[in-house]
């Protein structure tokens, strides 16, 4: 087993707004090993891309990161100064995000911007960040990396700012990499080039990566371990081939069979029925209750904890709890 | 883009024959001229002199008339003053001049690190401090402020001079000179940036928290960069972009002269020479000085078009 890089213990994260306190993330714990891929799951507005923020402490204004640690090799980042999260992002922690057609800022050239983070981290020279910036285009299967330094962000196509994105989030050799949605806005046959990439990567440098996405074929091709969330809880966790092969939550089920299998015509797509509820004013109990085929009286009064069930499986669903009922 | 210069200079030739026809015909047509208004000539030395200054041709004819000497750089006498007018207005528009820019860059730096400032510390008590003198800076109506100081600063304290440029009968030059000239600026500089910092601090506020939201301030944040550099390097830049339109606006108003301020610190300013032509009908000066505005004001533009351009890759010029 190889050291573990990041734990997340008991992570809860709010929003105070005018209508009450969202709770994006609530008591969310997880943890990934060195070189490892841990995907996290779950319908828009469920709190995962607020999960990967509050890692990189780069929330919005009115939102807090309340209670729970965050273990970065064994240092609790809710706990360094400004200046030292400052260090660690884009140096050790890197990130991509969901759109790269704005992730990238329109008055500046690709080169400026990818230089910025070489120059504050590694400290090299300008000269020295431009050949580095050059490297990494090529790497990232690129060509014309001299042309493409000198191009505003405008001037290239999505899938094309996305490897820049990352290129960025590589550039200083960091030891996790934080993908938020990577390929949502991309066409399909990019996105597929996008994942071989950040698979390669991971395969090289032995880069842990937290992919977050709501794409299921996303998770089959990249994960080692899944992370399914709902509501702002953790629902279900298990190493991919276990909870693909057997899904215990109803959502993680519900999920899985809303997702189209290749080769087979169906009339219509299985849905979860009903919406992630309203965060502002949750209810006692199960938060998926109002949504589940299975729901039983304890749903409705009663949160479940995690509990193991399988050898590496965990979930949080009163099914699976011996004596309730 | 060599032929986008070209096409606008075209441009603005015809604007400006539009426009000094537009101007000439609109005065010509108000009844009254320079030597109605003098009621101690009797009517045949009047009539002796119309003939004299041309002005019992037909419009159109003292127009291309106008327009012919124009050309040839001839912009005529005035007649209240009885100079050339290119000299009468050099003399004055750079008294104008010297207050105005000193007021614009007072002005565009206040409200640029006090928009900003404010920007980023959002609901603060600064923010509110800031949106409170900015608001009450700017509803006061420029003769009581300007008044209030000068009783202020000039009566009770004794500080500055109440008004003019110089002291009555100094024979000052060199550097004593221009801390004398300098001195009595103060007044005149504050009280003009005073009135225009309010707006334009509302300005770069509000497009410093457009931009602070957007994707690209949360990649240079997590890229690690130092807080300084994202707003000041990220934020700042895209802020500011559309502020450039403003700022090329703001080129006919340095020499434009601001009248209601030259009359209360009776500054020798170019605002006072204008506002007599129109009430004395002095065409000539009233012609040379609208022209050289709008002069301005079309290159203002043409400024703006071109440096927008060149600061913002987005925009290519066709």
């Amino acid at each position: 087993m190889s050291e573990m890089l990041l734990e997340v213990n008991h992570l809860v994260t709010n929003f105070h707004t005018e209508n009450g306190i969202v709770q994006a993330v609530n008591d969310v714990s997880f943890s990934i090993r060195e070189g490892e891929t841990v995907c996290i799951v779950g319908e828009s507005g469920c709190g995962k891309s607020i999960t990967a923020l509050s890692l990189m402490q780069l929330i919005p204004e009115n939102g807090k990161v309340e209670s729970g640690e965050i273990l970065f090799a064994g240092n609790n980042l809710l706990q360094l100064t400004k200046k030292d999260i400052r260090r660690l992002r884009g140096n050790e922690i890197g990130m991509i995000f969901q759109e790269p057609m704005t992730s990238l800022n329109p008055v500046f050239t690709i080169g400026e911007q990818m230089i910025e983070p070489i120059m504050e981290h590694l400290f090299l020279s300008k000269k020295d960040a431009y050949k580095k910036a050059k490297e990494l285009i090529t790497m990232l299967g690129m060509p014309n990396a001299e042309k493409i330094i000198q191009l505003y962000p405008h001037e290239l196509s999505g899938g094309m700012l996305q490897r820049i994105m990352i290129a960025i989030a590589l550039s200083c050799n960091p030891k996790l990499i934080i993908a938020d949605e990577p390929t949502t806005a991309l066409d399909v046959t990019i996105q597929a080039q996008i994942l071989d990439l950040l698979r390669d990567i991971k395969k090289e440098f032995k880069t842990s990566i937290l992919l977050i996405t709501h794409d299921l074929g996303v998770v089959a091709e990249m994960a080692d371990y899944v992370v399914v969330m709902y509501a702002g809880k953790l629902v279900e966790e298990g190493p991919v081939l276990e909870l693909f092969a057997d899904p215990k939550h109803p959502y993680t089920k519900g999920l899985l069979q809303a997702k189209p299998v290749i080769g087979e015509r169906k009339e219509r797509l299985y849905t979860i029925a009903g919406q992630v509820p309203n965060l502002t004013d949750l209810k006692d109990g199960c938060y998926f209750a109002d949504r589940c085929e299975h729901v039983q009286g304890i749903c409705r009064k009663k949160q479940p904890d995690l509990t193991d069930v399988g050898q590496h499986q965990k979930t949080a669903c009163w099914l699976y709890k011996e004596g309730a009922r | 883009m060599k032929q986008y210069v070209l096409q606008r200079f075209l441009q603005m030739i015809v604007i400006l024959f539009g426009t000094s026809f537009i101007i000439f015909f609109l005065f010509a047509i108000l009844p009254g001229d320079f030597i109605d208004s003098n009621i101690s000539l009797t009517p045949q030395r009047a009539q002796e002199l119309k003939s004299l200054y041309g002005l019992d041709q037909p419009i159109l004819h003292r127009y291309l008339n106008w327009l012919g000497n124009a050309l040839h750089g001839d912009f005529g006498y005035s007649l209240k003053h009885q100079e050339k007018v290119l000299s009468l207005l050099n003399k004055y528009v750079w008294n104008s001049f010297f207050v105005a820019i000193f007021a614009l860059i007072l002005t565009w730096s206040i409200a640029l690190l006090t928009g900003v400032l404010s920007a980023i510390k959002q609901y603060s008590w600064f923010d509110g401090a800031v949106t409170f003198l900015v608001f009450a800076a700017m509803s006061f109506p420029s003769f009581f402020i300007s008044l209030l100081f000068i009783k202020w600063f000039g009566v009770d304290l004794q500080i500055l001079p109440i008004g003019g440029m110089i002291e009555t009968g100094s024979e000052n030059t060199g550097v004593s000179y221009l801390l004398e000239v300098g001195k009595h600026m103060i007044l005149p500089v504050t009280i003009l940036t005073l009135l225009s910092v309010g707006s334009l601090t509302r300005y770069f506020r509000t497009g410093m928290l457009e931009v602070i939201r957007l994707d690209y301030i949360r990649t240079a944040r997590a890229k690690g960069l130092k807080e300084r550099v994202v707003i000041f390097k990220h934020a700042l830049k895209n802020a500011i972009l559309p502020a450039i339109t403003l700022l090329a606006f703001e080129l006919p108003g340095l020499f434009s002269g601001a009248i209601i301020m030259e009359q209360i610190f009776n500054w020798p300013g170019v605002g006072r020479i204008q506002l007599e032509s129109v009430s004395f009908r002095d065409y000539p000066v009233l012609m040379a000085f609208t022209m050289f505005l709008s002069c301005l004001t079309i290159i203002g533009n043409f400024l703006a078009d071109v440096t927008y351009a060149a600061v913002d890759p987005r925009i290519r010029l066709r």
